[in-house]
């Protein structure tokens, strides 16, 4: 698209007017110049597009010297002078008095607060909030967790009464992860914005964002292990409720592991578990707990309940894939099919669910299968394989092509044929020393690869077969039939 | 009709085309003009803030964001056309 050209001598005058409300053109005839003028008109619309877009997308690299100068330029009143000569040892100290006030700030929930508190705080809620004190309070920012520019909070904080900074000691996690951290997180690299001689120390910018967000999550993760080592019932139960409804975040990913390593906990989930019908909640805390002893519970609870299942199983594929939880859910499955209640709902979340294991759980079946005694659990395998779709396992599936079970190696090609076709070449390598070559033509085929149309003899294949074959997507029992096909119409076996 | 006319492919796609122009052109401005922009124009800073951020007087910081948002609206042209 070629740019329209400004040809107006006044259209500089004009930007300044409109954007930027220069006062030097105050006075003049720009209004009506504007009307009149389309290139004006269109380069005042396309500086408009471009501000909109710059406010969405443009970041900048704040260095400390040019975030100081920033921080000086913002509070020209409340920075003393030395700061200027010793940038770095005023930077410093600012970060120091901040640490030390968060520290102590952080400290006050295990002293001052109960449990309850406790239970608010690992929960993200905060239900006390004391007056006067925080700079929620004192600054007029609503619309918490809106971005903010620079400029605003320092005019905010500048218009806000000496005297009422003065009261404010520290800012509360609240401050930090929803008024500071959205305002300043286009600044990357500035140390943090000080009001010094108000109180104030507000944390942010790049590492700093990083270290109030651990902060944050220490505290939380402080009163969850609290509710975990409570005694009472309550407080138990709260804590079995967040592991079981919490988002997928590193505070949660901590929990279940202090809580995996908590014999004690792990006792009581069990015991929940092995008392008649347990509730939901407690299933899903099991579930994402991945413990060797609560799985095998889980998996007697699905035999028992089939409906637990959905569950149990949307609980497993939430977490991290800890080594077991491929082969819990091969045993759920084997109690579905075993009580007659797998239907094609539950195989598509079983679908679903193998797919979004990490690429770990690929490893994980490849090794079930090859340690399996019994033939259904090693088809099952390949079945989760063929669900998955992962080209890593394509050398595990070939080398069990040549097995001598021909349902497996059967199975086998059949999964070949899901595999992307970036992977023909490796199966099409393997075709001359392979003692089923057919299956892996009919792999091939299955997967529409171009490869096999020379090995096979195509002036005795019939206009049907031939469109069979190209047509590939096999299931399994066409996969059966490709194969024969392969296997009669091949030139390697001629 | 989509309820929603953000989440249409095409849309998308324009508006990320229109991110990576901006990108590639704020990339060609000089730091100072880069900086200048960006603090005007996002960070809502006055003439006067700018210039003490990067030095000069409030007429040079004008003339950098002047010379900023010119070379982009070139460069971007008529992409910026609604």
């Amino acid at each position: 698209m070629k740019p329209p050209r400004d040809h107006c001598a006044q259209t500089d005058l004009v930007l300044a007017r409109f954007l930027d409300g220069d006062p030097t053109t105050e006075s003049s005839d720009f209004p009506a110049h504007l009307g009149s003028c389309p290139e004006c008109q269109s380069a005042l619309r396309r500086a408009r597009r471009l501000d909109a877009l710059l406010a969405q997308h443009s970041t900048i690299e704040v260095s400390d010297a040019l975030g100081d100068r920033l921080l000086t330029a913002a509070f020209p009143a409340t920075v003393p002078p030395t700061r200027r000569r010793l940038p770095l040892v005023a930077g410093a100290a600012v970060l120091l008095i901040g640490g030390i006030a968060i520290g102590m700030w952080l400290r006050a929930p295990t002293t001052s607060r109960g449990r309850d508190a406790a239970a608010d705080d690992v929960a993200g809620r905060r239900t006390e909030t004391p007056k006067n004190e925080f700079l929620t309070d004192l600054l007029p920012l609503p619309d918490a967790g809106k971005r903010r520019s620079f400029g605003h909070v320092t005019r905010t904080i500048r218009r806000t009464p000496r005297t009422r900074l003065t009261n404010a000691t520290i800012l509360r996690r609240e401050d930090l992860a929803s008024v500071i951290l959205p305002t300043v997180g286009i600044l990357q690299g500035l140390h943090g914005l000080a009001v010094p001689g108000s109180g104030i120390a507000a944390f942010s910018w790049s590492s700093m964002r990083r270290t109030a967000a651990r902060l944050a999550r220490d505290a939380r993760f402080e009163a969850g292990t609290k509710l975990m080592q409570s005694r009472r019932t309550s407080d138990h139960r709260q804590f079995v409720a967040f592991l079981a409804t919490a988002t997928e975040t590193p505070l949660l990913r901590d929990l279940l592991a202090a809580a995996r390593d908590d014999a004690a906990t792990v006792r009581r989930i069990h015991t929940a578990l092995r008392r008649g019908r347990p509730g939901q909640e407690v299933l899903v805390a099991a579930a994402r707990l991945g413990h060797p002893r609560l799985d095998a519970a889980i998996v007697r609870i699905t035999r028992r309940w089939p409906s637990t299942s959905h569950a149990i199983i949307e609980a497993i594929a939430s977490t991290d894939n800890r080594p077991g939880r491929v082969a819990v859910l091969l045993d759920i499955w084997d109690e579905l099919r075993g009580r007659r209640a797998l239907g094609s709902d539950e195989t598509r979340l079983l679908e679903s669910t193998f797919r979004r294991l990490p690429t770990a759980a690929t490893a994980e079946l490849m090794t079930v299968a090859q340690a399996a005694k019994r033939p259904d659990r090693r088809l099952q395998c390949l079945t989760a394989l063929g669900w998955r779709r992962d080209p890593s396992a394509v050398g595990f599936l070939l080398r069990l092509v040549d097995s001598r079970h021909h349902e497996t190696a059967l199975a086998s090609g059949h999964v070949l044929s899901r595999m992307p076709v970036s992977t023909e070449d490796e199966i099409a390598a393997r075709i001359e020393r392979s003692r089923r070559a057919y299956v892996l033509l009919a792999a091939l085929c299955g997967m529409r690869s171009k490869l096999p149309r020379s090995k096979l003899r195509t002036t005795v294949l019939t206009r049907e077969e031939t469109a069979f074959l190209w047509d590939g997507a096999f299931t399994a029992n066409q996969f059966g039939i490709a194969c024969a096909l392969c296997r009669r119409r091949s030139v390697l076996f001629d | 009709v989509p309820d929603n006319l953000a989440t249409q492919p095409g849309l998308e796609s324009e508006e990320r085309e229109l991110a990576e122009r901006l990108d590639e052109a704020m990339e060609r401005l000089t730091t100072r003009q880069r900086t200048a922009l960006h603090l005007r124009a996002v960070e809502g800073l006055d003439y006067r803030a700018i210039s003490q951020v990067l030095g000069g007087s409030d007429a040079a910081s004008r003339m950098l964001v002047l010379a900023a948002r010119r070379q982009i609206l070139r460069r971007m042209g008529g992409h910026l056309l609604p």
